[in-house]
């Protein structure tokens, strides 16, 4: 049975800018469980790369918590990302809960060589010696296939996808129990991309952790993830098992976008969703995909629709199903 | 599209909330007032002495006390400050204009016309620019007038901006808006113009304040050599005048110190203003 | 214009980059000695298909005379266009070949309407005498893409989303009725749900105004929907070349294997696991085939000399020692 490790309740994260709020992270639940997978899916300006700052508790000016709880499980305890100071976070950082940034936002100092950094990220959390650490270090380096002589190389002295292998290597060598990796594959080639998202796997597999990983590539979450979150203007869409929801989509958005991604193999014409994303300084009234979703009724623009269970582990946000998870029949516009 | 929502918190990101900014352009703002406001309110002339009793501390009367020559260092010190701001808006302003000028064409038209043009500003950059300010100046024999001198700083003002232009020009002429204006029929003078040259626009206006800094620098160099407009009130003449007098040694202290706490406050002021601006428009574009 | 029935021809085009210094710098062939074709007959649309480091985006500048090729020739309509000096050689020159770029947002100047690049393309290009004659051209187009004439007028770039945007360009760029349009990653930044719109339009560019389009990317799905041809490049080389359908569902170069293996699709998953090698070595300079160093099948000839371009039975073109002998070749 597996444990509950994340529970995110009602989250609303914010960003404060001229024209007003921008609702990034608008009334987000859902909870993650130990040893999974979660893909969080989404086009440019859903919201998740927001909701996975959030979760790190990476709320900084003039990104803003407005309401709700993103609760750490850790040893019984009960830890507010949204609400938690820096030294309080440091505390659960590296150790219990990591971060993989964007592989074209070179985080590693250009200045140190890797090893020192690698020494840097850890330093308080072991007891040993340097050289003992770094002998594990080592070792860790040559389980996931990495060559130990990137320690004594200089960030520049490496390829994007190596450095990138670096950066998951450095964020989970302490075993953290969550490990969240924010669109890592974009910007690299694909055969890298490949290569990195097995790592990924592989130490998940190892680890038995939980991996949250953001991309916009569907494909992506096809691949490797268990589960899968489709957000759209701030809010999510749907929730189920990757194949489930892949191959039985319930929301018309979820629908549309996977029928118009192209397969190879197979030339019948694909269409696009009409219109675009809302603005989410202004998001159209009741449901956000309502000016573009072709079967859309009366409710839908002025009730947002709450999100039920439609059948096991499956969750969908859409006046099409009541809550008994029957279809309700389309109102004739 | 936008809304403006109660409850929201505004962030106005204007030039005034950088305090940096803020700070230097207040300062440099009282610095204009007083050369070209209030010195007009100066009872003596500028250029003649003896107009008041000599050596004298401050007091109400002369708050900067007087000069050996008789002169009032509050009012001579209004006079020099707008001078030497004249000379820097006359070295920046004329070096600006041919280095940009210079700047943009090498880099845009490229090939010959960029070797020749980068051939004579990377000689004015090598050349040390003292040595032949100074051979200048001494062909004007301390005579100079204030316009001359800042004809004269000029000369090497201008290189410098023209190497920095023309490596913007270069990358600005990589980008994809620019081609698009060429596959759209746009003439060659036209991209330069309406493409390129606005986005020089802004790394020129806080060039431009650095220019008057260090204009206002090397007239302060000359004069202490007795090269610059000695008749001329500036800060540097006020230096000089001081020096010669020997100030220092005969505790003269508010002659000397005058000019030169005046023209530190002027360069903080100038470098505060520059660096806000600086930071602000490194801030709109990210 | 002079026609033997080739509308692009790329002969031998090489660009050389010198990197490292005067004295110690070595030579990085981006492009080397690639050799294209396409016909005037029907309109088409080419694939180049590379990961970064492949040249294909160099290949695309050069073609857009944005650089110029250090050996070779690229030839339009039977003239070399790097040869192209009078005013009115470069108009029908822009007449013939349009661009459209990745990012639709640094592809306007976001202190310009865009709608004067419209206007101007009216004017400059097409030849609008008036006003009402541009509106008229502007408009035509507009609708093609599917955009309205008052929604795009008077606005500036950042009051589109990307894929409007995009589209917007699609438009100007169809103006003049160009023969060629160079796509270079046109849809990477636009979004998944909106990228389909851009693609068929590209698509009813070809069907309905005869547009042959060379659509350079990344993305081999999106190549697969989209192109009757596909070239795959690797370091420089075109390496396997032939109708769309065969080279992706039936690959014969071992790295175009390795691509297939390795996109992400959502319609099977991954089987088995790849190896990622260390530190990269450059491929650039290897004296032998620039693959053999990662190919699963390579050989000490592979290592030694560099493969020619060989013409096999099924119409392709690829670079590799594996398919040179009577088996595949055309005879």
């Amino acid at each position: 049975m597996a444990e509950k490790i994340l529970e995110i309740n009602q989250a609303h994260v914010y960003y404060a800018t001229l024209g007003g709020y921008v609702r990034a992270v608008d009334n987000v639940s859902f909870n993650v469980n130990e040893d999974e997978i979660i893909g969080l899916a989404g086009e440019s300006g859903c919201g998740k790369s927001t909701l996975i700052k959030s979760i790190y508790g990476f709320v900084k000016y003039p990104m803003k918590a407005i309401s709700g709880e993103i609760n750490l499980l850790v040893n019984g305890d009960k830890l507010n990302m949204l609400n938690t100071k820096k030294d309080e976070l440091r505390k659960v950082r590296w150790k219990y809960i990591s971060y993989v940034p964007q592989a074209s936002l070179h985080v590693l100092n250009p200045v140190t060589r890797i090893k020192k950094q690698f020494l840097e990220s850890i330093k308080r959390e072991s007891k040993l010696r340097e050289e003992e650490v770094m002998e594990e270090v080592r070792e860790y380096l040559k389980g996931l296939g990495l060559p130990p002589d990137v320690l004594d190389s200089f960030p520049h002295q490496l390829s994007g996808g190596m450095q990138q292998r670096v950066i998951i290597a450095m964020a989970t060598f302490l075993k953290p129990r969550i490990v969240l990796a924010d669109e890592p594959t974009t910007a690299l080639d694909v055969v890298v991309q490949r290569g990195i998202l097995q790592m990924l796997r592989d130490i998940q597999k190892e680890l038995k952790n939980s991996l949250i990983i953001v991309s916009h590539d569907m494909g992506v979450h096809y691949q490797i993830a268990h589960k899968i979150v489709i957000m759209y203007a701030g809010k999510i869409a749907e929730i189920g098992p990757t194949d489930e929801v892949f191959n039985n989509p319930y929301h018309p958005y979820t629908k549309l976008l996977i029928n118009s991604l192209p397969r190879i193999g197979d030339k019948e014409q694909r269409e696009g969703i009409k219109g675009s994303p809302p603005n989410l300084l202004n998001p159209p009234q009741g449901c956000r995909f309502n000016p573009r979703c072709p079967s859309k009724m009366k409710i839908c623009e002025k009730e947002v629709p709450e999100m039920i269970e439609i059948s096991k582990d499956h969750f969908v946000a859409c006046h099409l199903f009541q809550k008994n998870g029957k279809r309700v029949k389309e109102d004739a516009e | 599209m936008k809304s403006k929502s109660k409850k929201s918190k505004k962030i106005v990101v204007s030039i005034w909330d950088n305090k940096r900014f803020v700070v230097g352009f207040t300062m440099l703002m009282v610095f204009v007032i007083l050369g070209f406001v209030v010195s007009n309110f100066s009872p003596y002339d500028p250029r003649s002495w003896g107009t008041v009793p000599e050596e004298l501390p401050p007091s109400l009367k002369h708050p900067l006390g007087t000069t050996s020559l008789g002169r009032d260092v509050f009012w001579f010190l209004a006079e020099g400050i707008k001078n030497s701001l004249i000379i820097g808006l006359v070295a920046a302003i004329v070096g600006g204009a041919v280095g940009v000028t210079v700047g943009i064409t090498a880099g845009f038209a490229g090939g010959v016309v960029d070797r020749i043009l980068m051939a004579i500003t990377d000689t004015f950059i090598a050349v040390p620019s003292l040595p032949i300010l100074i051979l200048l100046a001494f062909l004007f024999k301390g005579r100079a007038s204030i316009m001359v001198l800042g004809l004269i700083i000029s000369i090497f003002s201008w290189a410098w901006p023209a190497r920095q232009v023309r490596a913007m020009t270069l990358s600005l002429r990589e980008r994809d808006y620019i081609s698009m204006a060429f596959f759209s029929g746009e003439k060659p003078y036209k991209i330069l113009f309406f493409e390129i040259f606005p986005h020089v626009v802004p790394w020129t206006i806080a060039n431009f304040i650095n220019a008057i800094l260090v204009a206002i620098g090397q007239e302060a160099t000359l004069a202490v050599l007795g090269l610059s407009a000695l008749e001329e009130a500036t800060l540097g003449t006020g230096i000089y005048w001081a020096m010669q007098y020997q100030a220092i040694f005969r505790a003269l202290w508010w002659w000397i110190a005058s000019p030169v706490v005046a023209m530190i406050i002027l360069f903080v002021s100038l470098f505060l203003t520059s660096k806000g601006l600086q930071e602000h428009l490194a801030s709109r574009r990210s | 214009m002079q026609n033997n029935g080739r509308l692009l021809e790329l002969n031998n085009v090489s660009k050389i980059f010198k990197i490292g210094g005067l004295i110690f710098g070595t030579e990085l062939r981006a492009v080397d000695k690639v050799n294209l074709t396409i016909s005037s007959e029907n309109p088409v649309i080419v694939s180049i298909v590379g990961e970064s480091g492949s040249g294909k985006t160099t290949l695309a500048k050069m073609i857009l005379r944005l650089i110029e090729p250090s050996e070779g020739q690229i030839l339009l309509n039977n003239r070399d266009i790097t040869q192209l000096k009078k005013a009115d050689e470069l108009l029908e020159y822009r007449k013939t070949v349009q661009p459209i770029f990745q990012n639709p947002f640094a592809a306007f100047n976001n202190l310009r309407r865009v709608s004067s690049y419209l206007y101007d393309t009216a004017y400059s290009i097409c030849g609008a005498r008036s006003k009402e004659e541009a509106n008229k051209m502007i408009s035509e187009v507009l609708e093609a893409v599917g955009l309205s004439f008052e929604k795009v007028i008077g606005r500036y770039p950042k009051q589109f989303s990307g894929g409007e945007l995009q589209r917007v360009s699609v438009a100007r760029a169809l103006m003049p009725r160009p023969k060629l349009l160079i796509a270079d990653e046109p849809v990477s930044m636009v979004d998944a749900s909106i990228r389909m719109n851009i693609m068929n339009l590209f698509k009813t560019l070809r069907d309905k105004y005869s547009v042959s389009c060379l659509y350079i990317t990344h993305d081999l799905s999106t190549a697969y929907y989209v192109s009757d041809f596909i070239a795959i490049m690797f370091r420089g080389n075109i390496i396997e070349y032939g109708p769309s359908d065969l080279v992706l569902t039936k690959p014969l170069h071992p790295y175009t294997e390795l691509l297939m293996s390795s996109v992400p699709r959502v319609d099977k998953k991954w089987e088995k696991d790849i190896k990622l090698s260390g530190i990269e070595v450059k491929e650039y300079e290897s004296a032998g085939c620039k693959f053999a160093l990662r190919c699963p099948y390579a050989q000490d000839i592979c290592k030694k000399s560099r493969p020619k371009v060989v013409k096999t039975k099924d119409g392709r073109e690829v670079m590799c020692f594996k398919y040179e002998g009577k088996k595949y070749e055309e005879e």
